[in-house]
């Protein structure tokens, strides 16, 4: 269990560019949460999720871990460190080994693993992203984009982390590869029960895969609560330049034209399946 | 900690020295330099002394800012100054201590080094302080441009110097994340000794040099997108142009060489 207590962050301190990152942020992360944590570029989600994840300077604000408080972050950041494994954006571009296997063990061979342990974490690794194991002995630099981006995703799941923090993992990625890649975050978290959090700005890949969720909006932590909650809340996210899925508005547009359809839809395949009942219910 | 770089640092403000066209102040450097060094005498280091003072107030800089640039130099001048201090034989000795003679003439070369020194790096750094990185390049670039007719690429060197200014905060940018990416993977860079410090660094270096290259391929193919083809018949947006502020510096140039000359034979005069 991870909680921060009125987190605020300022960025270049005591220098004429200093800004506000987050202000007075708290967050409770209960183990096994699945979190989403949406926010407009800016907003904070990203710094949030770094003190988290134990690797910036001391913030203002207290923080504690697993019930034990911690008087400075910096003896709370080591452990931070221990406990969360974050993906950044983009993570594609940190691979640095010669080989895919050699990448992925990074991590495991940092936490003093032994040899066969190291082999067990990589391999499971390589299965849980769909990467075909053929492509272990290959070179991460040969691998097409979306490909590195699951290498870079397993470099992370191979060290088990207590807590794993994706930031945008489906930034530029195709449909298909996104609907894998939160797929497989959904049975990640089914089979381990561990602490997953998905920083995203689409709603459509907040609603599909994760049940709460947190909104950041100029450095605050706004909204905290079931996802349903946070979309019915659509004119207040408009505000912050949030939007309710797609899917959303088409049912509210579906409603004003007279279809008894509910105001609780969030995914596509719910609106189909609420369409088809109605369908079937007038022949 | 990356951020303490400087290195080529702007600040951005309004002065007679920023509106200044970058070749004036470009060879103003130059010929501050030589005036620097014809320096000898007290008089004539307190003249410069006056002189940058009078330029740095000028510039609207604040002061805190010029002396930043002086910290990594800190080393050096007290090398320097042990060094004159310690290694001059000529003069009267003032003390003596194991195999060194402190001579008054040692004294007043390290004192007049390291005053040089300070000026030189404080007058010199004012020079990227008020030009714009793009001012500055644009200046270079015109300033070399008489030595492309003996086939030195004048456009191309500016083109690179302001393509690799230009890139400077993105790398430091770039590389705080990775640092930070390899820190969330366990990665630790505190520790060891030296070989295994230096092994650490890889999983920073190969992402950086990769991403490098990459931007730097991404770069030359928007460049060729919008036809870039080199220097020949390019125009700019602003045209560099010699103003009344211009003439003005250079009547405070000529000035200042006359009176340092002035000085010297002064000094001469009352030697003999």
């Amino acid at each position: 269990m991870i909680e921060l207590k009125n987190v605020t962050y300022t960025y270049n301190k005591n220098e004429p560019s200093a800004r506000v990152a987050l202000s007075d942020v708290s967050l409770k992360l209960d183990d096994g949460d699945f979190l989403g944590l949406i926010g407009h570029t800016g907003s904070g989600k990203s710094t949030l999720m770094q003190i988290v994840a134990g690797l910036l300077p001391p913030p203002q604000g207290s923080v504690s871990v697993d019930g034990r408080d911690y008087a400075d972050y910096k003896s709370a950041a080591r452990e931070l460190r221990k406990k969360v494994g974050l993906v950044f954006q983009y993570p594609e571009h940190q691979l640095f080994e010669e080989t895919v296997y050699k990448d992925i063990a990074f991590g495991p061979k940092n936490q003093k693993l032994t040899g066969d342990e190291i082999d067990e974490r990589v391999r499971e690794a390589a299965r849980r992203v769909r990467l075909d194991s053929g492509l272990l002995e290959k070179s991460p630099f040969d691998l097409s984009g979306g490909q590195k981006r699951r290498v870079a995703i397993a470099g992370v799941v191979a060290m088990k982390p207590e807590v794993l923090i994706l930031d945008e993992p489906t930034a530029g990625l195709d449909p298909a590869g996104r609907d894998e890649l939160l797929n497989m975050l959904g049975e990640l978290h089914r089979d381990w029960r561990r602490t997953i959090i998905l920083v995203s700005h689409s709603m459509e890949d907040i609603a599909r895969t994760v049940k709460t969720a947190a909104v950041m909006n100029n450095g605050k932590l706004v909204m905290n609560g079931p996802v349903e909650e946070i979309f019915s809340r659509g004119a207040e996210l408009r505000t912050m330049g949030l939007n309710t899925p797609q899917i959303s508005r088409i049912v509210d547009g579906l409603i004003d034209a007279g279809l008894p359809l509910s105001r609780r839809i969030f995914t596509v395949k719910a609106a189909a399946d609420e369409i088809e009942k109605i369908v079937r219910s007038k022949r | 900690m990356l951020r303490d770089i400087t290195l080529g640092q702007y600040y951005n403000t309004s002065s007679p020295l920023h509106d200044m066209d970058p070749r004036t102040k470009i060879l103003g450097v130059i010929f501050y330099m030589v005036v620097l060094f014809m320096a000898s005498s007290v008089w004539e280091y307190a003249l410069a002394a006056l002189f940058t003072a009078f330029v740095i107030k000028l510039s609207r800089v604040p002061i805190s800012f010029i002396t930043r640039g002086l910290k990594p130099l800190v080393m050096i001048m007290g090398f320097t100054l042990a060094l004159n201090l310690l290694m001059t034989s000529t003069g009267n000795e003032l003390f003596h201590w194991w195999i060194f003679r402190v001579t008054d003439d040692g004294v007043a070369l390290a004192v007049k080094m390291a005053v040089r020194l300070v000026l030189l790096v404080m007058g010199t750094s004012l020079l990227t302080l008020t030009t714009s990185p793009i001012a500055l390049t644009g200046g270079i670039e015109r300033l070399l441009s008489p030595l492309s007719r003996i086939g030195v690429p004048s456009h191309e060197i500016a083109m690179m110097m302001s393509i690799a200014l230009r890139f400077i905060p993105t790398i430091m940018e770039e590389t705080d994340k990775i640092i930070k990416a390899q820190t969330s993977r366990g990665a630790d860079f505190e520790s060891g000794n030296l070989i295994q410090r230096v092994k650490a660094m890889i999983p920073i270096l190969v992402p950086l040099f990769a991403g490098a290259f990459r931007r730097a391929d991404e770069l030359a193919v928007a460049m060729e997108c919008r036809c870039y083809n080199g220097g020949a018949g390019r125009t700019s947006l602003r045209e560099l142009r010699f103003r009344r502020i211009d003439a003005m510096a250079l009547i405070v140039g000529v000035v200042l060489l006359a009176a340092m000359i002035g000085l010297k034979i002064l000094a001469a005069g009352g030697i003999a």
